[in-house]
């Protein structure tokens, strides 16, 4: 199941690989020949490689003269995806056979798809009048250009582009395996040593066929890219290749059998080495070396910008960098950025993207810093230099930011006066502590503080208790008119059934006193009235004043009238008399008693 | 004779005694003592310039079941000083709880901070709030509880005099409302301190880039980045992501293994 869906996503990403480009209308073209010159029975291979063209056929003019016979050699294709990045490439291989010696140009090469034309750059070739011609360079004593007459059936090569180089340029070591029979497995590639070279493999590998020794071969190529990184004569190499070819499906069935051994088995194992090949590696020039010089070879752009240019006092800015171009841009180096004290410098980040397109390594590199101004003014940033060595032009080239104008809003910057300033030359960390401290504390013994709050809420919850208890037992005890006023009402008519046995013994006077004087203390103690020091018409106005209804009041003031009539008269009252009166005035009591509730009473 | 033999079985009950009790304080200063050999051995090795030899005494010490905020300020040095600057700032705010007016302390979490990327973002905080956490910083917990148990002891003397004596509640009228100010001050304090420090709600991101999801998972989008040693706040968790903030604005999902709760 995993290498189903592995060949569904493959499919999608070589479908979506076909589809991008044919949208597209801009395409490139370059030609490659394995050699330069060539004697006059030699063949050069050449091969035209086209990029992000269409899916359609394309109109291919070589431009070749007419000294030179030309076969097709067959087309590859190649989807590749770097970096996310899906690119198709379609490469057309011809090998040219010249007639006679002489100097010629090749193309440039016309590659027309549907109205759009893209060309190559024309290629020199010599043509000798005989003799051999090295492919490039060593590499074949070993594995020695097979002659018409002996062709193995395997071979490998090895060239580098330059024999000479600067320290960190490219030389690009390419790798070709030759063969026309099938291998039992894929064969083991063991790359060339590279002391003293930082080494990237450039993908994709580019395969096609091509006519050696009137035997038509597979070709695979391999290229790598070296970037020397010390001065001298540096050698790459050997590459060793391991195969075993397969004997049952070569095209001779009875190849098997002939050699001895099962039919089902592998050939063996054969081992091939390329010589190693070397490369004078030069040192960069010192004459003219700039002082900022940090090592950096290629060609590339560069630029830097600042994400603000106003901001308050201790707010950051973020300044980016940003070095892009051909070259081994992971080694290059980001320009220092010296500031003032005012300033402090946070490194932020760095990312580097590259990519390897027509086996040239490209890339750019993004460096981002922090600066936080700590105080107020207007600064400026000195500019950013930024320098490398061009192996092409063969000199140093400085390249220069525009210097930043910054506005910090906040308290400027005092310069101390008068005397000279202690300034810390490098900071640490401080010592670390001798004596682990008085006391090794267990770890997670923390208590609950819900028990904490409840033992100190209680003596607060205590004294508010005893302060209520205190407060309601002082408003009983002290408020003597309420106590009285509460009590009046029983008193009264305990005083009004003493009374009640003064009914048939006493005499009127004796009768009028006690139930006068009852009526007397309740209306003094329950109204709080000096009852004793008021008129009738006075109390009855101080009743009215608390809510006593007419009908009560004149009924109070006619039992008034009829105590003072008998406690200052001769007069006597029947035993019904004193009952009705004793009657009368406990209901006046009972009314009144409600009347002080529903009243102004105290 | 039974009282002679009263006597003898007095003796060797001291005996026994005096065993057990000597073997209690054996054991105790052995126990003791293994935190304190450690915590020599990590200063040893610090010294020599093995730092994460140091580390590895000094976490030794932690898996003992003990703390300190010595021992959390060597650890931290001795982390910092071996690269790891995450952890490192994670354990000087530690140790400050135990020693929050040490001068060094404050000084390496100064020096740790100022080497983290995010340093200048973790202040966004409201006045009131800024000033609140850092008068809660100058005392352990333990020194805020003291204190206010002490002012609350004087609170309730002077609330009992005011109630039970009126012959004195005028000259402690203006006392007691000050012990009262006082004590309500002195208990949001403690109540920030013991909500911070056992709360975990602060936290330190330990990864060298982590980061912050629209939501508790891979899934969501990134909203933003967060560095090694930024200081984030935890509002609650869900499985193994944690919803944090460095400001009102910046908030977000974390993984709980990118932070040091504190």
């Amino acid at each position: 199941m995993p290498s189903f869906y592995y060949r569904a996503v493959m499919l999608l990403m070589m479908f979506v690989g076909l589809v991008i480009p044919a949208a597209s209308s801009a395409f490139e073209v370059s030609a490659r020949i394995d050699r330069t010159v060539v004697d006059r029975d030699g063949r050069i291979n050449l091969a035209v490689t086209v990029e992000g063209a269409g899916r359609g056929e394309l109109e291919i003019d070589l431009g070749v003269p007419e000294q030179f016979q030309v076969y097709s050699a067959g087309t590859s294709q190649n989807i590749s995806i770097v970096n996310g990045t899906f690119s198709s490439q379609r490469v057309y291989n011809y090998v040219i056979s010249p007639r006679e010696p002489g100097k010629y140009t090749i193309g440039p090469i016309v590659v027309r798809d549907k109205g759009e034309t893209a060309r190559s750059e024309a290629l020199e070739i010599e043509v000798t009048d005989g003799g051999t011609t090295p492919l490039a360079q060593e590499g074949r004593k070993k594995t020695p250009r097979p002659s018409s007459d002996d062709t193995p059936e395997v071979f490998i090569r090895s060239s580098l582009d330059k024999k000479k180089a600067y320290v960190g340029e490219q030389v690009t070591l390419t790798f070709l395996l030759f063969h026309r029979i099938r291998f039992w497995s894929d064969p083991e590639y063991t790359p060339a040593s590279s002391e003293g070279f930082w080494k990237e493999d450039l993908p994709p590998q580019n395969r096609y066929f091509e006519d050696v020794g009137g035997h038509r071969y597979r070709v695979t190529e391999i290229k790598t890219a070296l970037f020397p990184t010390r001065p001298g004569r540096l050698v790459v190499g050997p590459i060793k290749l391991v195969y075993e070819q397969d004997r049952f499906r070569s095209g001779d069935p009875f190849a098997a059998f002939r050699r001895g051994g099962s039919p089902f088995r592998s050939g063996g194992r054969r081992v091939l080495e390329t010589d190693s090949l070397s490369l004078e590696v030069l040192r960069l020039p010192t004459v003219g070396r700039p002082s900022g010089f940090s090592g950096t070879v290629g060609r590339f752009n560069f630029r830097a910008s600042v994400d603000r240019k106003e901001v308050n006092a201790n707010e950051p800015i973020t300044i980016t960098v940003v070095i892009e171009g051909e070259g081994n841009v992971k080694t290059a180096s980001i320009p220092p950025l010296e500031l003032s004290e005012i300033f402090k410098v946070y490194d932020s980040g760095t990312s580097t993207e590259t990519s390897k397109k027509n086996y040239r390594l490209r890339g750019k590199k993004e460096h981002r810093r922090v600066i936080v101004p700590r105080f107020g003014g207007n600064y400026t940033l000195p500019a950013l230099e930024f320098t490398y060595f061009d192996p092409q032009a063969e000199r140093y080239v400085t390249l220069m930011s525009d210097p930043f104008r910054i506005q910090v809003e906040g308290p400027a910057f005092e310069e101390p006066v008068g005397k000279t300033e202690i300034a810390r030359h490098e900071s640490d960390l401080r010592y670390i502590k001798e004596s682990p401290g008085s006391h090794w504390i267990p770890i997670g013994a923390t208590t609950s503080i819900v028990p904490f709050i409840l033992w100190n809420l209680a003596p607060l919850f205590l004294i508010g208790l005893v302060w209520g208890i205190r407060i309601g037992r002082k408003r009983l005890e002290g408020d003597a008119v309420q106590a009285k006023a509460r009590r009046a009402g029983s008193i009264t008519r305990k005083a009004l059934s003493q009374a009640m046995k003064l009914t048939e013994d006493s005499t009127a006077r004796e009768f009028s006193g006690a139930l006068s004087n009852a009526l007397t203390d309740y209306f003094q103690d329950r109204g709080d009235l000096p009852v004793s020091g008021m008129t009738r018409r006075e109390l009855l106005r101080e009743l009215k004043k608390r809510g006593f209804q007419p009908t009560l009041l004149s009924r109070i003031e006619e039992i008034v009238q009829k105590c003072d009539y008998g406690r200052f008269s001769e007069a006597e009252f029947s035993p019904d008399e004193r009952k009705s009166l004793l009657r009368e005035a406990e209901e006046i009591v009972w009314e009144a008693e409600r009347a002080f509730r529903e009243g102004k009473g105290p | 004779m039974g009282s002679r033999a009263c006597v003898s079985r007095g003796k060797g009950t001291m005996r026994i005694l005096g065993a057990l009790l000597l073997a209690t304080i054996s054991v105790g200063s052995l126990i003791a003592a293994e935190p304190d050999s450690l915590f020599a051995a990590g200063n040893a090795a610090y010294r020599d310039g093995d730092y994460q030899g140091a580390v590895e005494y000094y976490e030794a010490i932690l898996l003992s079941g003990v703390e300190s905020g010595a021992l959390y300020y060597n650890l931290g040095t001795a982390q910092f000083k071996a690269g790891d600057l995450g952890r490192s700032v994670a354990q000087f705010y530690r140790a400050l709880r135990d020693l929050p007016r040490d001068d060094d302390i404050r000084s390496n979490l100064a020096f740790a901070e100022a080497r983290t990327v995010d340093r200048s973002l973790v202040r966004s905080e409201l006045p009131p709030l800024q000033l609140l956490a850092s008068v809660s910083d100058r005392l352990t917990l333990r020194e805020w509880f003291v204190a206010l148990e002490g002012i609350y002891l004087a609170f309730l003397a002077l609330l009992a005099i005011f109630l039970y004596r009126p012959a004195w509640r005028q000259p402690v009228r203006d006392p007691l409302l000050f012990t009262t100010g006082l004590l309500l001050l002195v208990l949001l304090f403690a109540a920030h301190a013991h909500l911070e420090r056992n709360g975990a709600r602060r936290a330190v991101v330990l990864a060298s880039e982590a980061y912050i999801y629209s939501g508790p998972g891979e899934q969501f989008t990134r909203e933003f980045v967060l560095h090694e040693g930024t200081v984030i706040r935890i509002h609650r968790n869900s499985e193994d992501w944690v919803l944090c903030s460095v400001t009102e604005e910046l908030k977000g999902w974390i993984p709980s293994q990118s932070i040091d709760r504190l």
